[in-house]
């Protein structure tokens, strides 16, 4: 008896590990979204929406708004003035690590006066004490990636210095760091340019948090880093409320859009998960006028991501792509484009984040900002020409998709967060007419001209 | 193949040793007492995977474990009681957190066999359980655990207690026993760093053989829920649902040092309904997945003869 007992135990642990490595990941219960159609638009929105000023600033700043809170309580702007606001439909393009300086250092100089300028006397000592200042960088594919991560992060800001950027780069790349300190001009990355100088430009724009891609991408899907702090291998919980929860409750749609990782990778999905599509997919939807109300699109990590080692300028093309299906969309008079970074990458920035509101009061330990990124508001509706100087996070963005489709908040973060309202003018009379884009930069990665060559 | 259906094989499986039990030799005309226990000091290695990352872990320390039959085979008394110290490594960030602490799990169980002279008697068992942890990163605080990567359920302050009935039979002999049970348990487990505090009742099975000389072993399979949270500014009622399977291997040689190996498999499985929307998410977590090897070095008794 012991021997067949002993067999059918023993048979017993190998059917356990066998099923152990089986491949399996989380599942996120969101298979609705396949057959979810997106609601048609109210006809009756269109220009005229006088939109005061938010109010209530102070309580915001107090952290006074908690979850569940909706943008007419938070902002003080009534529940009617919000609803008629005539954007139905949100594209999130969240680039990769870039800092405002990096990418938007001279745009103050290159048509946005009002942005706020790189200061003269800004620099990072090298590791030999020396001061580095900002330099125009001499290739749009850097060929190195600067730590970038929580404990990098930290070094860099040193506590709101802003001069540790050079420091960490050299000790998490095999290099002198100085390179965290070049910038773009609009020589390099014309079509960047042309959409910071014609659009809504947000110049205190900040990462949510003082880390990498999966922490900060986390708050804008859940309005909190939700047990992710550095990227790679922990994901969020998949029962943790999200912005597509909150939005398919009301019966509205999202789409996350890459021909690489949607979200960078942040959730772990693939495609075949649901929701997720390729790019061509979201350019025959805005040619077709078949957008989900929500659109987050990716790049492809390190291809046309902005990420280093990408060439930037490839990236640039991308944009340019989505940007001009965008505007021959017949939902373009209905579109709000948001163009941002995850986070600063590691690239140094000089003004110093300041803090937000913890998300989950009793849970959370994250209520410091991040390193500044550009955000450009791109739509008909977007204020022409304009730099707000308005603090937030991605969170703003969270509560601009909650202030548009009345959601609730989902954490005390967005709850308290600005919802870039101010990037917008609903008024009738304004020129709907665009100049004429750039064409995108070219010849500025000499790794990619001698394989072509 | 799912983890139910996976469940079900190794329940088949389980059924066939109860079937091979049951052709043993007859009882002996006197019932002698029932032992089968080790004792000493243990060194463990484990592998693990799960939602916060792939872990290797290590233990030394010190454990005594067994079951024995009292007052003429009436009642069956089943224990063990660990105390190790225990360090690795958790995959959750690159390239890896080294952790280390201590672990100590326990737990003990009354059963009473209602026919004590039959070989094969209806058994009724309660046990109390518990397991505390404290796994820190070398230079750090548990609670700086909030700005690392999640580590729930590996690292970090782990307390939980459990209340367990079983119902169903044992199967003695001089030199071996069986118990194949239906167990209700209820486990209370303390916050964690990401992870609230909740209860878990759960309904399983356990099968565990032992025998006084050579191996022994455990199934277990158990299906847990927790009562619903509410997030009322949301609207929201999660409902929790662990489905969970386990089978261990002990070994004991004739010097009384043993050898242990144990697998372990869960998922958990949530339920998103939103109040205003009726609308509804069912989601699940990557499983966890644990395998471990222990040696132990007995200590206090004399080898077999």
């Amino acid at each position: 008896m012991t021997r067949e007992a002993l067999h059918a135990f023993l048979l017993c642990g190998v059917s356990l590990l066998v099923a152990a490595c089986d491949p399996q990941k989380a599942n996120w219960g969101l298979d609705a979204i396949r057959t979810l159609r997106t609601p048609p638009d109210d006809t009756s929105l269109a220009c005229g929406v006088a939109v005061p000023p938010a109010t209530h600033s102070a309580e915001r700043n107090a952290c006074s708004y908690a979850s569940g809170a909706h943008a007419a309580e938070s902002l003080g702007i009534s529940s009617a003035t919000l609803g008629a606001i005539p954007i139905r439909h949100v594209i999130v393009l969240m680039r990769e690590n870039r800092s405002f300086d990096h990418l938007f250092g001279k745009l103050s100089e290159r048509g946005q006066p009002d942005v706020e300028a790189v200061p003269a006397t800004y620099s990072n000592p090298d590791r030999h004490g020396e001061a580095v200042f900002p330099t125009h960088a001499s290739t749009t594919c850097i060929e190195v990636d600067p730590g970038h991560q929580s404990e990098s992060m930290l070094r860099a800001l040193n506590g709101g210095k802003m001069d540790g950027f050079v420091r960490n780069a050299a000790e998490t790349t095999d290099t002198d760091g100085h390179f965290v300190m070049d910038y773009y001009d609009a020589s390099d990355l014309p079509f960047y340019y042309f959409l910071g100088q014609t659009f809504a430009v947000a110049d205190q724009h900040f990462a949510p948090v003082v880390s990498g891609t999966f922490a900060n991408r986390a708050f804008l899907l859940f309005g909190t880093n939700a047990g992710v702090v550095d990227t790679g291998i922990v994901f969020p919980p998949p029962n943790t409320p999200s912005l597509l929860h909150l939005l398919m409750n009301k019966g509205f749609t999202w789409g996350a859009y890459s021909d690489g990782l949607p979200f960078s990778g942040s959730l772990d999905w693939v495609h075949g998960d649901p929701g997720v599509y390729d790019m061509q997919a979201l350019y025959d939807a805005l040619d077709r006028g078949t957008l989900p109300n929500l659109a987050l699109v990716d790049g492809i990590e390190d291809k046309d991501d902005d990420h280093p080692t990408a060439d930037l300028q490839r990236g640039e093309a991308r944009v340019k792509e989505i940007y001009e299906h965008a505007l021959r969309s017949p939902q373009w008079q209905r579109l709000a484009i948001l163009w941002t970074y995850d986070e600063g990458g590691g690239f140094a920035d000089h003004v110093p984040p300041p803090r937000g509101c913890l998300p989950l009061p009793a849970r959370s330990a994250f209520s410091q900002f991040g390193s500044r990124v550009p955000l450009v508001a791109i739509s008909p509706w977007a204020k022409r020409g304009y730099a707000s100087h308005v603090a937030h996070d991605h969170t703003a963005i969270t509560r601009f998709v909650e202030t548009l489709f009345d959601l609730p908040a989902l954490t005390a973060r967005d709850a308290n967060s600005d919802a870039l309202l101010d990037l917008f003018d609903f008024s009738c009379g304004r020129d709907q007419a665009l100049p004429d884009p750039p064409e995108v930069g070219s010849g500025g990665c000499p790794r990619l001209q001698n394989a072509k060559n | 193949m799912s983890l139910l259906a996976r469940l079900v094989f190794v329940l088949v499986v389980l059924l066939t040793a109860r079937e091979a039990l049951a052709e043993g030799p007859a009882l002996p005309a006197a019932p002698a007492r029932f032992e089968s226990s080790v004792r000493g000091a243990f060194v463990d290695a484990a592998i693990g995977t799960s939602a916060v990352g792939d872990s290797l872990l290590l233990e030394l320390g010190a454990r005594t474990q067994g079951i024995r039959s009292l007052s003429a085979r009436r009642w069956l008394f089943s224990w063990d009681l660990s105390l190790a110290l225990r360090a690795g490594y958790l995959a959750n960030q690159h390239p890896y957190l080294s952790l280390a602490g201590a672990h100590a799990w326990a737990f003990a169980e009354a059963g009473y066999r209602f026919q004590p002279s039959e070989r094969g008697s209806p058994y009724l068992g309660l046990r109390l359980a518990d397991e505390g942890q404290l796994l820190s990163h070398p230079g750090s605080t548990p609670a700086s655990f909030r700005t690392y990567n999640n580590v729930d359920g590996v690292g970090g302050a782990l307390a939980r207690g459990a209340l367990r009935l079983d119902v169903g039979a044992s199967f003695l002999e001089s030199e071996r026993s069986l118990l194949a049970v239906l167990f209700l348990e209820e486990v209370l487990q303390a916050a964690q760093v990401n992870v609230p505090g909740r209860s878990l009742t759960q309904l399983g099975v356990l099968a565990r053989y032992d025998s006084r000389l050579g191996p022994s072993a455990s199934l277990e399979g158990a299906y847990g829920f927790a009562p619903a949270q509410d997030s009322p500014a949301l609207g929201l009622r999660d409902r929790t649902t662990r489905l969970s399977g386990s089978a261990s291997v002990r070994w004991e040689f004739r010097s009384r040092n043993w050898l242990g190996l144990q697998a372990s498999l869960a998922r958990e499985s949530d339920r998103l309904s939103y109040a205003g929307s009726q609308q509804t998410y069912r989601t699940a977590n990557a499983p966890e997945f644990s395998a471990l090897v222990m040696f132990g070095l007995a200590l206090g008794k004399e080898a077999r003869r």
